[in-house]
């Protein structure tokens, strides 16, 4: 096989490219390992999590569909400036609000405290004067954003839209088959033994030349 | 398939080194797909097929593409000028393999992570990323076959990856996912390429940044937009296009979620440096599944330029109006500088705006009018790209919407 001669730069530019690929290398890996978590699960994974979580077949079943993110938000890129739906609103409407069991509700929803806004939703008066539960009657009942007489979550637990006329649709993504699960709850495993089993044979490599 | 000797023009530990972070970043699954660099048009490369398989841009690099990435891409380290340097060994697939004339391999991975002020204060985010690879093999001279194969894991309720997924978990497992496959036929001296499969959306600019909302509002992104159906595409010296008949998507389901419809788009070539397109798209299906709207029909209609005004600077430019059954007539558009300061280090600036239109059931809804809905929303982009090696960029972007948020990637390609 040809050996094909190519002209060797000068030591300058090869301190220079070393200088600059082992700051590159060395931010590559502190961006890689230096995060204590993996990614967290966004809300639609919370809300179908917790609406199984607290399951009580019949009144209360568990929702089969997980939702989109345009259940809350009105933009395909979801901020709370355009988490504008009807239950968002009300669910919204709590923040920083006195709870009938004593307490305040958190200031503001993160995935850390959504199930207590979802609980609230369910189980509480609804805050959002606008709401129809709040409509002509003189102590509001749990939200129904669209109005149709059965609860927003009540509705989520149905498959139902809350912020409208029909199902809560569930598109189903893939062709066939199955992954299988991932069992591994440290997701860079694989990523530290391929690291060492990288370091291990460089080192071996040079103690041989030695 | 054979293996090339060589001598590195680089220092071995330099080389390892190199490969360390490439394995590490594969095993970390990187997502998505490589670039499509439209800013290419300040080297006078006004179309796309002379690089990529694809006569659109995108993904799988030719022969052709990948020397010039090694020439006119990567920050060089030998004091030569493009016109000056030879490709080096490490441009080629993996970075020594020579891949036999008709079969064009690729693959790409990333690794990003996020910054971002949100209601509670600032989040940092490492984001699971996939491994995507990619090629095309060629029978007889006008016969092709290609694709793409990788795997992605987002959360569940995510709008990314789950269009393109094989596998059908749903909830936040790992997922086997294929954005791209088709077959394939250059015709008429090579100026036209049949297609048929799963293929991008021909619309607008093929810019890498999915979240931009040019590419997100008229879902024609490269990250999981695709769509099966008919394609057609035309290339010269003073013109390129390509017609795309939807037919739905198939990775997805039930049929009453598949978009049917067309895309395409049109470009005249200014000058070597320069071109201004017009782009149409229009989908119906009986609902939608994003906002789970029924019987929705959307459509994106609009002009983009691509300019280069001297060697360092590349502007970009798209305008869209945005219709939709459900929504008053919106608007999306963006424009962004690219400042290349030496070989391989960029600096780009990018203003976007967006109004989706508001819902026509938006009063009865009680939603109230807001930035994006009813009101121009305007976002700013302050970007770096560094293209530090071979096969190796990184790239950190300052994104101001309503949220500030800052993304870091460490991309490789194979």
């Amino acid at each position: 096989m040809a050996i094909i001669e190519t002209s060797r730069p000068d030591h300058a530019s090869f301190r220079r490219a070393r200088r600059v690929s082992a700051a590159a290398l060395v931010a590559s890996l502190l961006l890689v390992v230096s995060s204590p978590a993996w990614a967290k699960p966004e809300f639609p994974g919370i809300i179908i999590d917790e609406l199984s979580r607290t399951a009580a077949p019949p009144e209360k079943p568990a929702s089969t569909c997980i939702p989109t993110c345009s259940l809350c938000h009105t933009s395909p890129s979801p901020d709370l400036a355009n988490a504008a739906q009807p239950i968002a609103n009300s669910l919204l409407a709590f923040r920083s609000q006195p709870k009938p069991s004593g307490g305040m509700y958190p200031a503001s929803v993160d995935p850390d405290n959504l199930a207590v806004f979802l609980d609230a939703l369910e189980n509480d008066g609804c805050l959002n004067t606008n709401d129809a539960a709040c409509m002509n009657v003189p102590m509001c009942g749990p939200c129904d954003a669209d109005g149709d007489g059965t609860a927003d979550v009540a509705e989520l637990r149905r498959d139902a839209d809350p912020n409208g006329p029909g199902q809560l649709a569930c598109p189903k993504y893939g062709c066939g088959a199955r992954i299988a699960p991932e069992r591994s709850s440290r997701p860079l495993d694989g990523t530290a033994a391929l690291a060492a089993l990288s370091a291990a044979i460089v080192f071996v490599r040079r103690w041989r030349r030695r | 398939m054979k293996l090339r000797s060589n001598l590195w023009p680089l220092p071995r530990g330099l080389v390892r080194a190199w490969w360390m972070v490439l394995v590490l970043v594969g095993v970390l699954f990187a997502p998505e797909r490589a670039e499509a660099y439209t800013w290419m048009i300040r080297h006078a490369y006004n179309g796309c097929g002379v690089c990529h398989a694809d006569p659109t841009g995108g993904e799988t690099l030719t022969p052709y593409g990948r020397a010039q990435s090694d020439l006119l891409l990567r920050m060089r380290y030998d004091g030569k000028s493009p016109e000056e340097a030879e490709p080096g060994k490490a441009s080629g697939f993996l970075g020594f393999i020579e891949l036999p004339q008709s079969l064009m391999l690729g693959g790409s991975g990333r690794v990003a992570s996020t910054l971002s002020n949100e209601d509670e204060g600032m989040e940092y985010r490492l984001f699971p990323m996939q491994i995507d690879v990619y090629g095309q093999l060629r029978l007889g001279k006008s016969f092709f076959v290609g694709g793409s194969v990788g795997v992605s894991k987002v959360p569940a309720g995510s709008p990314h990856a789950r269009a393109a997924q094989v596998t059908t978990g749903q909830g936040d497992s790992w997922n086997m996912i294929s954005r791209n496959h088709f077959i394939g036929m250059d015709f008429g001296e090579q100026r036209f390429t049949a297609r048929a499969g799963r293929l991008n959306l021909p619309f607008g600019i093929r810019i890498p940044e999915h979240t931009m909302w040019v590419r997100e509002a008229t879902r024609t992104d490269r990250e999981s937009d695709q769509q099966h159906g008919l394609a057609l595409s035309y290339t010269s010296e003073v013109a390129r296009g390509e017609g795309l008949l939807i037919l739905g998507n198939y990775q997805m389901g039930p049929d009453e979620f598949r978009e049917r419809g067309y895309s395409f788009f049109f470009e005249l070539m200014a000058g070597s440096r320069a071109a201004l397109g017009v782009s149409s798209l229009y989908t119906a299906a009986k609902r939608d599944r994003i906002s789970l709207e029924t019987n929705v029909a959307r459509g994106a209609h609009g002009a983009f330029t691509r300019v280069a005004l001297g060697d360092p600077f590349a502007l970009l430019g798209e305008m869209n109006l945005l219709t939709e059954s459900t929504r008053d007539l919106g608007y999306v558009g963006f424009l962004q500088g690219d400042y290349e300061l030496t070989q391989g280090l960029h600096g780009l600036l990018t203003a976007e705006v967006l109004d989706q239109g508001y819902p026509r059931a938006g009063e009865i809804q009680q939603i109230p009018k807001a930035a994006g809905l009813g009101k121009p929303q305007f976002g700013f982009w302050i970007s770096a790209q560094y293209f530090f090696l071979p096969h190796l960029d990184v790239r950190v972007d300052a994104i101001i919407r309503s949220e500030f948020q800052l993304l870091t990637q460490l991309h490789a390609f194979l």
